[in-house]
């Protein structure tokens, strides 16, 4: 069984490799590359050259293990890459945490667990394969690479939110909004009623006597008043006051209606 | 008890209703037309105004460090309006917590709040899931998590007026969100939502 299962590594790890060194030819992949540890490990100067220079040996190692006669110092040079990868990443999370791994695509964000898993999962198909030796490819082994392939998309990062992204969907699909019960709410949220005011001519009008933000806000009837704080007059003698606004709750900015209360004069504001 | 004390003598000012006890009204629209402010809105380079991460809370004085490891006192009053998700109080207010404040820079150094905002985000992303009483975001390269809270999440499609009708998002649309951020986490309290209707 061992063998059957080996016998599809070199496959899989050609596949992988010629999309990592494919991928490092790409335009995308060379601005993102400037995020990278790698960039961090050889400098800005020599980091097109070394980049390339990767790609280079990956598509050979992929080359060299999807041409046949398939031969053992192939996998062996797959198991020293795989552990080349493991090692950067070692490296990157040590000296360079921040950074992204510059791998397998743009947009991955900083190397995290799957990035590690992933080059695990390359390292442990390359030692089982070059220890084991080969043998005929069967069906279990083609269903073995399958499922291979499929753990890797799950690993990449890359693909991490897309997948993310089509789950939310179906499950969109196949159930009831989970906000649903909020259509229902009769309440008019505290934004909606500073549209309003913010747009009316009395706001409009003395805006520029008020010095904070909303203090605080309550509903009385059919109104909800605001309160802010401001200033009359001068600085610095003017007087501290509050001025309150009553927002109706129908939309009629012309009924909106302002007071302006000398502070010292109202009780404390205990909640301060 | 005194909150309401408040409430009530504010809400007869506004609306005539109640007698203003103890209260001096200042009179009417007509009268406050004739105030005019020198007062330039705030910005960035403003000494006055300061952002940072609070470090001690002292009384009504927060100890701020801001992002050159410089240290302001940004002092509270009655006049100072605080928002924490909603306008609020320093009581709800923490060491650790970030903030934005706009005031008057003092002789000492120290910032007189006119307002301040405890860690309000603006940011803008990608609805990846929704789940109950939470949205699933994609900010840059990471996840968010934006909770929704009851009575006071909001959202604004296009030009509608906001409404706490939270049924209309979709999972792959992209939004704007203004909200509190639990400090040191991928959480974020979500106040108002703004999406394409």
């Amino acid at each position: 069984m061992l063998e059957s299962i080996a016998a599809v590594q070199p496959l899989f790890l050609g596949l992988v490799l010629a999309w990592a060194g494919g991928y490092k030819f790409t335009r995308r992949a060379l601005v993102a590359a400037g995020d990278s540890a790698l960039a961090r490990l050889v400098g800005d100067r020599r980091l097109t050259l070394t980049y390339r220079a990767v790609a280079c040996v990956e598509l050979a190692t992929a080359a060299v293990l999807l041409a046949p006669p398939a031969m053992r110092w192939e996998l062996w040079l797959a198991v020293a890459l795989a552990g080349g990868f493991l090692s950067y990443l070692g490296y990157t999370r040590i000296a360079a945490p921040t950074s992204s791994c510059g791998c397998m695509g743009s947009g991955a964000g900083r190397v995290g667990w799957r990035h590690f898993a992933r080059a695990g999962l390359l390292l442990a198909a390359a030692a089982v394969a070059a220890w084991t030796g080969n043998g005929p490819i069967t069906t279990l082994g083609l269903a073995v690479l399958g499922v291979e392939l499929l753990v890797l998309l799950l690993l990449s990062p890359e693909s991490h939110h897309a997948i993310h992204l089509q789950f939310g969907r179906l499950k969109e699909r196949l159930r009831p909004h989970p906000l649903a019960a909020t259509k229902e709410l009769a309440q008019i949220p505290l934004q909606a009623t500073l549209e309003r005011l913010y747009d009316s001519p009395v706001y409009a009008a003395n805006a520029s006597l008020l010095r904070s933000d909303v203090q605080d806000y309550w509903d009385v009837d059919d109104w909800r008043i605001l309160a802010f704080a401001g200033r009359v007059g001068a600085e610095p003698a003017g007087t501290v006051v509050t001025v309150v606004f009553a927002v109706p709750a129908e939309l009629a900015p012309e009924r909106i209606r302002m007071s302006i209360v000398d502070a010292s004069t109202l009780p404390e504001p205990s909640l301060n | 008890m005194e909150a309401l004390d408040r409430r009530k003598v504010l809400t007869g000012a506004v609306l005539g209703g109640a007698a203003l006890v103890g209260a001096t009204a200042f009179g009417s629209v007509e009268a406050a037309h004739a105030h005019e402010s020198s007062q330039s809105l705030d910005d960035a380079l403003d000494p006055n105004f300061v952002d940072g991460r609070i470090t001690a809370i002292n009384g009504m004085t927060l100890t701020v460090i801001g992002l050159q490891n410089l240290l302001t006192q940004i002092r509270i009053t009655d006049a100072t309006s605080v928002w924490k998700l909603r306008p609020t109080t320093l009581k709800s207010v923490d060491v650790g917590d970030g903030l934005y404040a706009r005031g008057a820079r003092m002789a000492d150094g120290s910032l007189a709040a006119d307002a301040v905002w405890v860690n309000i985000v603006n940011l803008h992303a990608e609805l990846t899931s929704i789940g109950r009483g939470v949205l699933h975001l994609r900010y840059g390269h990471g996840q968010l998590r934006g909770h929704v809270v009851p009575g006071t999440t909001s959202a604004v499609y296009g030009d509608e007026p906001a409404t706490a009708d939270l049924s209309r998002l979709r999972v792959g649309s992209h939004i704007q969100f203004i909200g509190a951020w639990r400090p040191d986490t991928d959480d974020v309290d979500i106040a108002t939502i703004f999406a394409v209707s």
